[in-house]
This record gives C-alpha cells, structure tokens and sequence, in this order.
C-alpha cells in the first residue's frame, strides 16, 4: 500500500465533561479523554458501557447533553470531517458492487462517474481484491467485505478511523489479517484511530493505549493504559501477558459486578438512541 | 469403480432423474396440473350431476366458448368484452396502485424528515390502513359517482394507508449502520435518499406492493360490482343479470389468472430487484 495517499497528521480529539443520557439515566460520561494524533487508542469494556456511544460522539453523529466533543480544538458541531467508520457488519451497501461502494464516497465528493470509479479500483488494488470490482458484497467472504471497507476508508483519506468492534465477526485467522491490514493503514496514513474491542489479545496487539471502561455506576472510563510493547507484538512475550492478565482481571471484576446488579445488565436500546426515538 | 459410460444404464437412470427432478420443479407445470385437476373435477362434477349446468355450465362448454372470440355481454352502450373490460380494471388498478405508491411515499417521505409530522401522519395512516376497501365502496360511488375516477379512487384508499404504513415500517428498519456510514461518507440529502434509503427499502417495498396490488384487485372489482358501469365485475354482474352463467365463470376464471399472471410478474421483478440479498 505504498500509494496511499497520506496526511501529514491524524486527527486530535478531546473529550471534556462528556454527558450523554438516553431517558432519563446518564449512559455515559467521559470527563477529560484526549486521543492524540496519529494514535490507535482501543476502547474495551464489556456490552452496554457505551463504548459505542463515544464512538458515535467522536463521529459527530451524536452530541453531548452536557461537555463537549473536540475535534482539532474545534467543538464538533456535525458529523466529524476526514473521518470514517467501520463497524462489525452493514458496512458496506449490499445493493452496491465493491467497485461501487468504494467509488460512493468520491461521488459524493463530486468526482466524475468514470474517474471514480478508476480510483475505486485502485483502491481494490491496494487491497488485493481489483478482481472482485463487480462482485456485490453477498458473493463476498467476511474479510473480502471488511477490506472493501476498509478500500473505501483509504479513498475518503481519513485523519480520524473510527472501528466499532470491526473484525469480531471474523474466524481468527481472517482477523489476524485484518489487523495486520489496518497496521498497514494505520502506518501509511498517519490517521488518528479510535477502535472498539472486546477481544484482548487484539486490543493488545494493535494498541498504542487501551481506555478500560466500566459500567458502575454508569458508563465511564475507569482507567487508562499506556501500552509500551515494542512492535510487531509478540503475544508470548512476558509483558504482553502481564499485561493480558492485568485486563483479565478488569473485565472479570465488571462481570462479577454485573452479574449481582441486574441493572448492569447491557441491553442495546440503553445506547441506541434510535431505537429509542422508534418506540417513542 | 468404472465410470458410467455415456449409454449405459446407470447414466440413463442419471439423465432421466435429472430431468424428472427438473419438471417437477418447474411451478409453470405445477400451475397447469393444478388447474387440469380443477377442470377434471368441475367437468366430473357436472358429468355426475352434483353441479346444476345450467348455475355452472361444464368445462366442455365454458372453455370452447371462452375460446370463441366473441365474448361481450350487453347491448348499445352498455356492451361490453372481456378483453375491453380487463383493459379497463387493469387500467384503473394500475393508476390507483401509482397514485397510492405517490402519495405514500411522500407522506412515508415526511415522516421520516420531519419528526413532528410523525405524530400527525402515523395517526391518520394507522387509522385508514385497517378500513377494508369495500367499505369505501358507497361512499366513493356517493361522492364520486359510477365513473373510472371512482373506480381509481377506491383503490388508490385501498392501498394508500397499508402502502404507506409499510413504507415507513420499511424506512425505520433500514439497519442504522447504512445511514450513519452514509452521513459520515459526506452523503447528501437527495443522495441518501436515492442511493441508501431506496435501495434499502427495496425488499419491503416490493412485499407491500404485492400485498397492495391483492388488494386494490378485490377493491376494484368489488366496487365495479356495486355500481360502477365498466370493467371486469360490471362484465361479470352484468353477465349474472343475463343469465350467461359461462361468461360468469370466464370473468371469474380471468380474474384469478389475471391475479395470478400479475403476481408472478412483481415476484419476477423483485428477484431481479433483489439479487444483492444473501
């Protein structure tokens, strides 16, 4: 992927005072969490914590009740610019060929048809997937579609990757690529990443810092690590699994709280607002 | 193990399998046995005499006088054909079907962007959707009057709050994902609409319009049934007064074909439509 084009920097982002409520309960809060540029900063925590919800703020497709989001020491005040997203499924649009669902955002940039849809198959090409250009995603595996979003994120030449839980639907050997693919993007772009996980062992290979987040007694980040390991990680080294175990034990303690506070409980409609807004 | 060769017994067995397999998968023959098997069964039926010939003329009567040509019923103005008269409700049940996918969707359309008006509208659609469309029927023809326009209007009412209550079911399903990547890709307004939203909505949209046309085909032809002085169920009323119990059954019969023909159609193009589904 030596022709991607680069940013010279990631993206800045501040939390400050950070509320955010769905009814009348406070999901989450987040009082000072800045993500540095060029960082990969992993949010891990178990179900319901809102780790999704800080996603969504970071986007700008959400906004605070109270604090605010910074983007650049800009408040958002809409969706967040140079920035994209990819989450666990429904990332790309099935009714679209790969080639098209990588062209869409340079259309919408107001590209011509035809140069569009040149520069989407070069962007296959960086992927290695220039030969399934006119495959809808159905016809595609799981990693084939996830690198196609991730094809599509190089076009839009991000400063800020957001990732909600992107390869957790993945077999763990397509996974294992696929963070090595977003090293990749990560190294060649400069871009700032913000990424969901609940899966350790890829929180601690792809981390520059991990913001531990827990639920009691309501959403909110409970610590946060620096991670020094050299890379590539090397999961047998000792001090990766030092480190394993120090957020073993953290999210054993959120479950065993979880477990005797029902209310704990995660449930999705406690952080979709949509779903809210549908039943109301 | 030897291979079969290309004559031997077991590769007959193999082809004549395979084809079997393959007719007996095709509806086109299921279609033509089932409605052999009615025919056999009305021709038994009035052969033993348990069907009253002259309530329900036989098969070897209706079908060589469907097959005939000169299908009409009437005299003066008031004649009418087979072929004319389908023409007609096709006619009225596809414009009443267009004008209620219209106004549908621009009240599906206002819901979705403009959140107040999601109170006033879903009400009203709630309310019409489970009016069935033969109750529209004296009212129209009061209002109206025995006209297309009141045939049109019965089915556009007919489909109007069920179409627009499944375009929003439809538009608010659509997985959030789809609409937050789109707006964080710098999507536009009009281009969410024409590249995100109706493509997404496509499946649903597509069921409602087959529920709707079943619909709007009963309402249509329930309403030329009641008043309105054309179509298919004016043919078949008319064909009832005059005691032309063969052309009873032949409207009743091309109702249902022509039902039949219609939905394989929509079936046809939603798989086209929707090829990209898993």
């Amino acid at each position: 992927m030596n022709n991607v084009v680069t940013h010279s920097t990631g993206a800045r982002l501040e939390f400050s005072n950070v509320r955010k409520s769905f009814g009348n309960t406070v999901s989450v809060e987040a009082d000072n969490l800045i993500i540095e540029p060029g960082s990969l900063t992993v949010l891990l925590g178990r179900s319901g914590c809102g780790k999704t919800t800080l996603l969504n703020l970071a986007a700008g497709l959400d906004f605070p009740d109270q604090g605010s989001v910074s983007y650049d020491n800009q408040v958002l005040q809409g969706p967040a610019p140079a920035t994209a997203l990819i989450f666990q499924t429904h990332n790309l649009f099935p009714w679209m060929t790969a080639e098209e669902n990588v062209a869409f955002p340079l259309r919408n940039q107001g590209m011509a048809k035809a140069d569009a849809r040149e520069h989407a198959r070069q962007y296959l090409k960086q992927v290695g997937l220039e030969s399934f250009s006119d495959h809808k995603p159905s016809q595609l595996s799981g990693g084939m579609r996830q690198r196609i979003a991730l094809a599509r994120t190089i076009a839009t030449k991000p400063r800020l990757l957001l990732l909600d839980e992107p390869f957790s639907a993945l077999d763990m050997q397509t996974r294992r690529m696929m963070q090595r693919y977003l090293l990749r993007v990560w190294n060649d772009s400069a871009a700032t990443i913000l990424m969901i996980t609940h899966d350790l062992h890829e929180a601690l290979m792809l981390a520059d810092r991990i913001a531990l987040m827990a639920s009691s007694p309501r959403g909110h980040i409970a610590e946060i690590m620096d991670i020094e390991l050299t890379r590539p990680r090397n999961p047998e080294d000792p001090a990766f699994r030092t480190i394993q175990r120090q957020l073993d034990r953290f999210l054993e303690h959120e479950t065993l709280l979880a477990e005797h506070d029902p209310s704990l409980e995660s449930t999705d409609q406690k952080n979709n607002p949509e779903a809210t807004r549908k039943q109301q | 193990m030897q291979p079969h060769s290309i004559n031997s017994p077991g590769h007959q067995v193999t082809w004549i399998s395979r084809f079997v397999r393959l007719i007996l998968q095709s509806s086109l023959l299921w279609f033509c046995l089932a409605w052999l098997l009615i025919i056999l069964l009305w021709e038994f039926g009035s052969y033993m005499e348990w069907l009253n010939p002259q309530i329900l003329p036989p098969p070897s009567e209706t079908i060589p006088y469907a097959l005939s040509g000169n299908i009409s019923i009437g005299f003066g103005q008031q004649k009418t054909g087979l072929f004319e008269a389908t023409a007609i409700t096709l006619t009225r049940v596809g414009t009443g079907m267009l004008a209620g996918l219209l106004v549908s969707s621009c009240l599906a359309i206002m819901v979705i962007e403009l959140p107040l008006l999601r109170r006033l509208i879903l009400p009203i659609v709630q309310s019409l959707a489970p009016i069935a469309p033969v109750a529209w029927i004296p009212f129209t023809i009061a209002v109206i009057g025995i006209g297309s326009q009141a045939a049109v209007f019965i089915v556009f009412m007919a489909v109007l709050g069920t179409m627009s209550l499944s375009l929003i079911a439809a538009l608010d399903g659509i997985p959030a994902e789809y609409l937050k990547i789109a707006r964080n890709l710098g999507t536009s307004r009009m281009r969410m609409w024409w590249y995100v939203r109706l493509p997404a909505i496509t499946p649903g949209a597509m069921t409602a319009i087959r529920m709707s046309f079943f619909g709007a085909w009963m309402a249509v032809l329930a309403g030329e049934m009641a008043g309105i002085n054309s179509g298919l169920g004016y043919m078949i009323i008319m064909a009832q007064q005059m005691y032309n119990m063969k052309l009873v059954m032949i409207g009743i019969l091309a109702i249902g074909f022509i039902g039949f023909i219609i939905d394989r159609l929509l079936l046809l193009a939603n798989a086209k439509l929707l090829q990209w589904i898993e």
